[in-house]
């Protein structure tokens, strides 16, 4: 192979990664901004992009709506009380899990973690037959039970995570100075931590707010979250005030974002490497 | 004692209820009735899942989440390898906040952006219409299916792929080139070839997050393409059929279960 076409072969694999990256980004990326730009639109119906002129008459549309307003108030109750319970249990797992060896700890660990890779839909199916036969019918009590459930995986890896990372010298010196055992963990554990229940609570919160194929099983006329009745519009409303509920959300997404990035940085949500660059 | 809330939640919330989803699936149907007859044994359910018509779904259900699975990998790959190695600090940031946003920013918000960017008023129409392709045609709902799932396959893809990667020493790829191999051979025959396995256990992830999909195929699927996912829906909210739902509920389980444990071997085999 002469050197000359090595060259070319460089230049092509160059190229076509740059494509892939390009395609993937605005496969991801493209379809929000679009929306976005939709919900501002100053026309009465369904028109074709891009919008005449902006206006905000579908968030007032989205605000004013009753049903979208309650079921977002549902959502926010169900995501903030799930949120903390299963960050609550996650806490408490994890701390029995680095406290002490036991029989049956791994396949304990497996079994809490393995709702993540059981369809959403099958959970949701089998509660409902659960609780309809035992004859168990409150509304926002079923689905915060259900939502602590799918997010404790979540939770538990994070806690863990940040519980193995402290010290144990660290405790130990704390009970050797005199402290007790609840001493030790609201002053020193707990404040250690702090990064991982920051983490597990809204990464639970943002899995609640989100929450359908579950959900759709367990939702009644009277109780229903916000994802389901926006669900329940997409298919038969020809009006933009799903792509201003849209708007509103990704607005909550990026504050979320925003918040975690501050308190506990992106990096730290993410995976991080050995060799990845130390400064960024 | 630390451990008895977790344990009443998985016993009580998962281990009873996936219980009751069995003994369901081997229930009599009696149109007209919610639920299952009492007492009652049958294998029926299971049986039923033989016809043509369901199979057709689990195939669709299979083919569809190969597709996203793969050119999924062939998407992510490139993203992840810029995060790593190409990227400014800036550039990383803005990309990595935007994969961590796809990550939170909720799965309705996404099928509605893709059905309003892919549907009658949006940017696609004008394009379609010029070459002809109707928006309402099998392969244009099929191609959106796929760009949907691609949306939840990708960041997830990306950022495991993206710890891979930066495990893997960038001076090995240096040092190739320094002795000589061209850019595209040093890097794959040292990063492409050290994170093969990590590729692997990410596309049976993305098969696995494609077939546990519900709203994707529920929205963009447009009822042409159906789900396993949304026939067990379906066979509750529309004809309440709960034992042949519980049924499907539990084919899905097993076939889920056995994909993730079959890759668990492959992956041991490889190491």
């Amino acid at each position: 192979m002469s050197p000359k076409f090595l060259k070319h072969c460089d230049t092509a694999f160059g190229l076509l990664c740059r494509l892939l990256f390009l395609v993937s980004i605005l496969l991801l990326v493209g379809p929000i901004l679009i929306t976005l730009l939709m919900s501002f639109d100053s026309r009465e119906y369904m028109g074709v992009f891009p919008p005449p002129s902006l206006s905000l008459q579908w968030y007032e549309n989205f605000f004013s709506n009753r049903l979208y307003m309650s079921s977002a108030q549902n959502s926010l109750v169900i995501g903030v009380v799930s949120a903390s319970l299963s960050t609550l249990v996650g806490l408490v797992t994890a701390f029995a899990f680095c406290r002490a060896n036991f029989r049956g700890k791994g396949a304990l660990e497996a079994l809490i973690m393995s709702p993540v890779v059981v369809p959403g839909v099958i959970i949701g199916f089998s509660l409902l037959l659960f609780f309809s036969s035992v004859g168990y019918y409150d509304g926002k009590l079923r689905l915060i039970l259900a939502h602590v459930l799918i997010s404790l995986p979540f939770s538990l890896r994070i806690l863990y995570a940040a519980l193995q990372g402290i010290p144990h010298s660290l405790t130990e010196a704390a009970l050797s100075l005199g402290a007790n055992e609840r001493q030790s963990f609201a002053d020193i554990t707990l404040p250690l931590a702090r990064s991982g229940i920051i983490s597990s609570f809204l990464f639970s919160l943002a899995l609640s707010l989100d929450e359908v194929a579950v959900s759709i099983f367990l939702v009644d006329p009277k109780t229903t979250t916000l994802p389901i009745t926006l669900l329940a519009n997409m298919r038969n409303q020809f009006d933009l005030t799903i792509a201003a509920a849209s708007g509103v959300l990704i607005m909550f997404t990026l504050v979320v974002i925003f918040v975690a990035d501050r308190l506990v940085g992106l990096n730290r949500v993410v995976g991080q490497g050995v060799h990845e660059e130390k400064n960024s | 004692m630390l451990l008895v809330p977790s344990i009443l939640i998985l016993v009580f919330l998962y281990l009873l209820p996936l219980g009751y989803t069995l003994r369901e699936s081997f229930k009599i149907h009696e149109p007209g009735r919610v639920g299952g007859l009492a007492g009652s044994f049958t294998a029926k359910n299971y049986l039923d899942f033989l016809d043509p018509a369901y199979l057709t779904v689990l195939y669709d259900t299979f083919f569809f989440s190969f597709v996203a699975a793969a050119v999924g990998v062939l998407l992510s790959y490139p993203l992840s390898y810029y995060l790593a190695r190409g990227a400014s600090r800036v550039g990383k940031k803005l990309v990595l906040a935007v994969l961590v946003a796809m990550l939170f920013s909720g799965a309705i918000v996404r099928v509605y952006s893709i059905s309003l960017t892919f549907g009658a008023v949006g940017i696609f129409a004008p394009i379609a219409r010029f070459f002809d392709i109707s928006l309402n045609g099998i392969g244009y709902i099929e191609a959106t299916l796929i760009i949907g799932l691609l949306n939840f396959v990708v960041p997830v893809a990306t950022l495991t792929l993206l710890a891979t990667i930066n495990n893997i020493d960038p001076r090995l790829e240096e040092a190739a080139q320094s002795l000589g191999a061209p850019r595209w051979f040093a890097f794959w025959d040292t990063t492409f070839r050290l994170s093969l396995q990590s590729i692997i256990s990410v596309a049976l992830l993305g098969f696995a997050v494609s077939i546990s999909a519900f709203i994707v195929p529920l929205i963009l699927g447009r009822g042409i393409v159906v789900f396993t996912t949304n026939l067990i829906f379906s066979r509750f909210a529309e004809i309440a059929d709960h034992p042949s739902g519980a049924a499907v509920a539990v084919i899905l389980l097993v076939i889920s279960v056995a994909i993730i444990q079959g890759a668990q071997l492959v992956l041991k085999r490889l190491h």
